[in-house]
């Protein structure tokens, strides 16, 4: 099954992409462009370019992703700037699996300012949380001993009101 | 088991397992305004802890100061006070922190480098850091004049890292002392400004003698704080009505001699600052020079310990800014770019008042 992204303007050029599960998307080379893993590949295949395979990325998450980019291929001007920011709080606003996904695919494809709003809104998700909280969030096991958990708690006790 | 079907989706993220340099984003997120953050964070597993320490020594240029004062509960002055942390620009408070020792108010004798200075009893200093939790005890004083100071002469006490034993001053009218330059300075309550000099017993005693009504104790130790007042002579007016200055060191560098009066008694909003930097000649000579603003920096003004550091964009506080915790019970923020002054009401009770950065190291 190939889904494809339609090119609002035929006259943008239009790059593909293939998921880690061998899935193609057709994405508008300046919304692809946002990644700068995915522009230096470009820059090095040059127009020979077929499909480029990016084997870190599931189609699930490359289907978000790329709709951040989407969003993000403009500057944005003034008036916009408002309207983004509710986009960006909303989009970032997923579970913590998808999180953790995009947060990933965000590094790979080395995208500086969506790897910013995710560590932002994982910041966040830990702000104000007691260990535990943080642990039962984001699923995580306490490999302390209790002698060395309570030694940590006992050196920041005021952290823990 | 009904366990089973929680977090459908949790075999596929791994948090723990996260790039460092990703969770080390996410620390430099959750530093920027409190640090309980940054501790609960280390908390969580083992792999979270270690990039917390990794990141320990990038954090501590975005941290703004604190400051430690006394608080009764219920505003209860009779009720046991407690040594309580406040945050400038968060308005909150953490007030369960552990001290080394009993806790009595007026006790913290100033701060440096992150660390408080307590006196657990007359004789003995001990040296916190209340974010880190480390405990310095220092060796006992032999005077208990110097923390017990009468008629408004004290003793001034010098350690220096290596010595068994401290090193005193003749009684002085000296309230404020700073290091710089690879000197000391003081300071008396009306602006006199000395210098402090360690040198062997036998080369002061005639000093002493003009400067103490008494031979006391210090006579017998083989080194004394010799003390040359008036080294810099006082501007004119701008001294005359100046009570009680502290020294603060500028991000830049600079020794700052900062001073405030008030204009009048019923109102404590009704301040006036005045700022005097300290110059030290090529030919060692000293002058103090007014000057009109701080340089960029922000100020934050206890009576038992102040900071200044540079107030860049991403931190709250104000270029040329004073933020003064005040001993009539507020915050005052006085500005030198327009010589506006608000006042914000947070009950700290009328004792010592510490400013002080916190520091992520021991």
């Amino acid at each position: 099954m190939a889904s494809s992204t339609s090119g609002s303007s035929s006259s943008s050029k239009v790059v593909k992409i293939r998921s880690s599960d061998n899935e193609n998307f057709e994405v508008e080379e300046a919304a692809a462009a946002r990644s700068e893993t995915i522009k230096k590949l470009l820059e090095d295949v040059g127009d020979d370019a077929d499909v480029i395979p990016l084997p870190n990325v599931d189609a699930k998450t490359l289907v978000k992703v790329m709709e951040w980019c989407k969003k993000h291929m403009d500057d944005v001007d003034e008036l916009n700037k408002e309207e983004m920011k509710t986009w960006d709080a909303e989009f970032v606003d997923m579970d913590q699996s998808c999180l953790y996904n995009v947060l990933l695919a965000a590094n790979f494809l080395n995208i500086k300012e969506l790897l910013d709003q995710l560590t932002q809104k994982v910041a966040d998700m830990i702000k104000g949380k007691s260990p535990e909280e943080i642990r039962a969030t984001f699923n995580i096991k306490n490999d302390f001993t209790p002698e060395e958990e309570a030694e940590i708690r006992k050196q920041n006790a005021w952290a823990f009101e | 088991m009904a366990n089973s079907v929680c977090s459908p989706f949790s075999s596929s993220s791994n948090w723990v397992r996260l790039p460092s340099d990703l969770l080390g984003s996410i620390v430099d997120k959750l530093i920027h305004d409190n640090l309980s953050n940054y501790f609960r964070f280390s908390t969580v597993c083992r792999s979270w802890n270690s990039t917390a320490l990794n990141h320990k020594a990038k954090l501590i240029p975005l941290q703004l100061p604190w400051l430690l004062f006394t608080s009764y509960p219920n505003d209860n002055i009779n009720a046991k006070p407690k040594p309580c942390l406040y945050n400038f620009f968060m308005n909150s408070e953490i007030s369960n922190i552990k001290l080394p020792c009993k806790f009595k108010p007026n006790m913290c004798s100033g701060s440096s480098h992150g660390r408080l200075v307590f006196m657990e009893d007359l004789l003995t200093l001990i040296v916190l850091n209340p974010f880190s939790g480390n405990t310095i005890r220092l060796p006992a004083l032999t005077d208990a004049f110097v923390l017990r100071p009468c008629n408004l002469l004290y003793i001034i006490a010098h350690l220096k890292y290596g010595d068994e034993s401290w090193t005193y001053s003749p009684k002085v009218d000296i309230v404020r002392v700073a290091f710089y330059k690879d000197q000391i300075f003081g300071l008396s309550r009306d602006g006199i400004v000395a210098s402090l000099a360690i040198v062997p017993s036998s080369e002061v005693i005639k000093i002493i003698k003009d400067v103490a009504p008494k031979p006391r104790d210090s006579w017998k130790y083989s080194k004394v704080i010799k003390i040359t007042k008036d080294i810099a002579p006082r501007p004119r007016d701008s001294w005359r009505w100046l009570i009680d200055p502290v020294f603060v060191e500028s991000s830049h560098g600079d020794l700052l001699i900062l001073a405030n009066r008030l204009l009048s008694q019923s109102d404590m909003t009704c301040l006036e600052y005045k700022i005097h930097k300290l110059v030290i000649d090529s030919s060692g000579g000293v002058a103090l020079i007014p000057i009109v603003d701080l340089g960029g920096d922000s100020l934050f003004l206890g009576n038992s310990g102040s900071v200044s550091i540079s107030a860049f964009k991403d931190r709250k506080c104000m270029p040329n800014f004073v933020y003064h915790a005040h001993s009539n019970g507020g915050i005052i923020e006085f500005s030198f770019e327009d010589s506006s002054l608000t006042a914000k009401y947070v009950n700290l009770h009328k004792c010592l008042l510490t400013c002080f950065m916190p520091s992520m190291k021991l």
